[in-house]
């Protein structure tokens, strides 16, 4: 059952979204943070969540499984709003007890939340319609510019695409040591922070050592098939722009366009 | 014709310490002797630490000998502009089936052979056709290793060899993790293999009942081909070295169960033949005694 | 010691459309200081039977009693009860964690709470009763070979003195003579201890010679719990849930088959021998 679970985890349906090359999905994720952070106007947050609406329903994902995101994230939102609200000096709204709410508090909170929500959303709209595979030989592909640097991009994106083959894996391993050291009376739920720190070295040891050996077996097994690195190796579906890509790409630039326009007119 | 040639092999596990000061060797081969004829099925056997794991290593160039030559087909393995031809030629199948899988989905994880070697497009998804067909994955094609069983999962390994188009492969200790079923199944595909495609089996293993089938059992011990009680190699058909019922003992291997049971009736005086392997032998030979 | 299963019942994602059984009303009781084999396809539930034995799952419906309390009540030690029902998951080795063997055999004793005098006085006896020699209790065990290290995983669960001991295909991935000499040391240990062994396995050869108890799993039913010989006598039925009798006992069915009269029941080379020589010299 835990094997199931894939870390921003794809949805297999079919779908304009879906069948976009993964390169141009990076680019438009890439495309619509900066153009959230970079805008103060209305104008500017209007478009983007019409942007935002719009990629949602082309995807052809149910939304509960987009907003499944924002589980993880309702801690740190919940902070930085709070903090936003009520520490922001300026013209005093309402008080509650010691705390004041000021309008710019206010507004920056509301913003603040925005953005980070969007954030999310938009991140899974793209790990939603796109496999671990495709996401990293869209990054392999797109930084390859970087090699210029003597950054071994390949290599990068060939660690990455491993890593996620065995989350699962190591995920399943975790739970397995961690029932093993119950049944010799291991207890991982009383105690204080330091107790329960400790109690984590007979699951974190193991794991580090079977990781390991995964990784040397894993090593072995890649260069019996003649893995070398990425030097002379071709692809058995290479990615390939189409004109969907092509008219995705203009959008993109359109978009931010007016985003700036619109910051620039000083909605 | 011998696709495997190896003469003289040494080779030692060296401990070091931190200071790479050496703290323990232990000599895994000692002048180790074997030829493998091409297209045949030959099984290794023998306890853990025999040395038969580390010879698998040597074939494909994994590890290199200390001294000695291993030759695969013609290949000198010391050679380092040959090892991925002889990767090529060589394939290997490990023992644990998910630390051989690179990638999340069958199909790629089968092209990752002929990607690394430059394959052109439409030969790698021709050869990725093949190669699961041959294993029968097709079903599978698109699935997540995840969902796969053991044996499913070495299927898929195999597959990935296939796909380069080996004339050998080693298969070190493939079954070792998994359930009958998915023993049963690697096996098949093994010996399927070998009679259909022609492929050369080097099959390592310590079940002897995997040894039953091959062409030729080769017992290993302390880094050697082990010698029976008459100082013979002990190298030969599956019939020779199990009726070695004795000999086997000695190195802490057991022979399948019938051969066991012809061996001790025959030593409590019923004159059954050597080398029975099978119930339908066993039922045969004892019928003149009913 | 008792352990007694009641309408033991475990459902996977209950009430989605991915429902399904893990265990289907399973009733048994395991007689004190019995040698129970429990056999199963994979799949078949055992693995996920021997961990309610202690605690680990919780049933959906159904419940265990040990030593006729309900470990699943509410306020139930089941820290305490697994340190009298010690289970051995497969591949053992994989939770070694400490920096030499004995430490690593006395994490059991601890979490009990004994003192580390008392921890490691069962720590020795423990490693001593799986046989392994005194100069490697101050090794790393990772330094061990992977029969060495299966044996100190197996000293672990040991030094808590369980009164019963589940092992689950404590045999697996060891060659010939390491499951020997792990089936030998469970047979000692139950001579000699007389401690209750539960040991899940897929071979009926291997525990038709340890096992005066079998229990037969299949898709999530217990379909048999008798006497090995009694089981190996529905070989069609045990073939139709892919399991196989012992060859032996195929052996004596062909035999007889062709003209012998002997006794079917037979499983091992031992017994198969001493009848065959029975009916044989007769002549």
């Amino acid at each position: 059952m835990l094997r199931d679970i894939t870390i921003g985890q794809f949805y297999p349906v079919d779908s304009a979204i879906h069948r976009l090359d993964p390169r141009t999905k990076l680019a438009g994720t890439f495309v619509f943070l900066v153009s959230l952070f970079m805008t103060k106007s209305v104008i500017g947050y209007l478009l983007a969540t019409a942007a935002l609406v719009c990629c949602i329903r082309l995807s052809r994902v149910p939304f509960k499984f987009i907003t499944k995101g924002l589980k993880a994230i309702l801690a740190v939102l919940l902070i930085s709003v709070s903090f936003n609200l009520f520490l922001t000096q300026g013209e005093i709204i309402f008080r509650i007890g010691f705390l004041k709410v000021t309008k710019e508090g206010l507004k920056i909170a509301g913003f603040m939340a925005i953005r980070l929500i969007y954030l999310v959303i938009g991140s899974s709209v793209m790990t939603l319609t796109t496999t671990p595979t495709q996401l990293t030989d869209g990054l392999e592909k797109s930084l390859g510019f970087l090699n210029k640097l003597n950054i071994p991009v390949h290599e990068i994106a060939m660690m990455m695409a491993i890593a996620l083959r065995f989350i699962p894996i190591l995920i399943e391993e975790t739970d397995k040591i961690m029932k093993a050291q119950q049944a010799r009376g291991a207890d991982f739920e009383s105690g204080n922070i330091i107790r329960r720190a400790k109690a984590l070295v007979p699951i974190l040891v193991p794991l580090f050592v079977s990781a390991f050996r995964r990784a040397a077996d894993l090593a072995n097994a890649m260069e019996a098939r003649c893995y070398h690195g990425g030097a002379g190796r071709t692809k058995m579906r290479p990615l390939e722009y189409s004109a969907a890509d092509k008219k995705a790409y203009i959008i993109m630039l359109i978009y931010i366009l007016i985003i700036a326009a619109a910051d620039f007119i000083g909605f | 014709m011998n696709i495997i040639k190896a003469a003289h092999i040494f080779y030692d596990y060296v401990l070091r310490d931190e200071n790479d000061n050496i703290v323990e060797t232990t000599h895994a081969l000692t002048d180790f002797d074997l030829e493998v004829e091409k297209g045949s099925f030959v099984c290794l056997l023998g306890h853990n630490g025999c040395g038969k794991s580390t010879f698998a290593r040597l074939i494909n160039a994994l590890n290199l000998p200390k001294e000695g030559t291993l030759l695969v087909d013609g290949m000198d393995t010391k050679d380092g502009r040959l090892t991925l031809n002889i990767r090529e030629k060589a394939g290997m199948v490990f023992q644990n089936p998910d630390n051989q899988i690179i990638s999340n989905v069958v199909e790629e994880d089968v092209a990752f052979g002929p990607e690394n070697i430059g394959v052109p497009r439409e030969e790698i998804i021709k050869r990725v056709d093949e190669a699961i067909d041959a294993v029968g994955m097709s079903a599978y094609r698109y699935k997540s290793p995840n969902q796969l069983s053991g044996g499913q999962k070495q299927r898929v390994a195999i597959a990935g060899i296939m796909a380069m188009r080996p004339e050998c492969i080693v298969f070190d200790e493939p079954t070792a993790m998994l359930d009958p079923d998915g023993r049963k199944e690697v096996l098949e595909i093994a010996h399927r293999l070998n009679r259909e495609e022609g492929i050369t089996v080097v099959l390592i293993t310590h079940y002897m009942e995997e040894a039953v089938n091959a062409d030729r059992i080769v017992v290993m011990e302390k880094g050697r081909i082990a010698l029976d009680k008459n100082g013979q190699k002990m190298d030969g058909s599956p019939r020779e070295i199990f009726s070695k019922v004795d000999d086997l003992r000695a190195l802490a291997l057991t022979v399948p169960v019938i051969t066991e049971l012809a061996h001790e009736l025959r030593t409590e005086g019923i004159p059954i033949p050597e080398g029975i392997l099978t119930r339908t032998e066993l039922v045969e030979a004892l019928k003149p005694y009913f | 010691m008792s352990i007694r299963a009641e309408h033991l019942t475990h459902l996977y994602s209950p009430g989605t459309a991915f429902e399904s059984f893990a265990l289907n009303d399973v009733s048994f009781e395991i007689p004190s200081g019995s040698f129970v084999a429990v056999i199963g396809h994979t799949g078949s539930g055992k693995s996920t039977l021997v961990q309610h034995l202690n605690g680990l799952y919780k049933p959906t419906s159904g419940t265990v009693y040990f030593n006729g309390e309900d470990i699943f009540a509410e306020g139930y030690d089941l820290k305490k009860l697994r340190t009298k029902v010690g289970l051995v998951f497969q591949y053992p080795e994989y939770q070694l964690f400490e920096e030499n063997v004995i430490k690593d055999v006395m994490f059991g004793p601890l979490n009990m709470g004994l003192s580390k005098e008392e921890a490691e006085e069962k720590a020795k006896k423990a490693l001593r009763q799986v046989r392994m020699s005194e100069d490697l209790f101050e090794r790393s065990p990772f330094d061990l070979s992977g029969g060495q290290k299966r044996r100190v995983a197996i000293a672990g669960v040991l030094a808590m003195d369980p009164e019963v001991l589940i092992l689950d295909e404590p045999t697996a991935g060891l060659d010939p003579r390491g499951r020997n000499y792990i089936l030998g040391m469970l047979e000692e240990l139950h001579r000699e201890r007389g401690i209750t062994i539960i040991l899940v396995s897929h071979s009926m050869d291997d525990v038709a010679e340890c096992a005066d108890l079998l229990m037969v799993l299949k898709d999530a039913e217990l379909k048999f719990f008798d006497k090995p010989k009694e089981v190996f006598k529905n070989v069609d039925e045990l073939e139709s849930y892919g399991l196989a009798v012992p060859e032996i006992t195929y052996l004596a069915k062909e035999l007889i088959e062709a003209g012998l009269d002997m006794d079917p029941t037979v499983s091992t080379v031992e017994e198969a021998k001493k009848e065959l020589l029975r009916v044989l010299k007769r002549k």
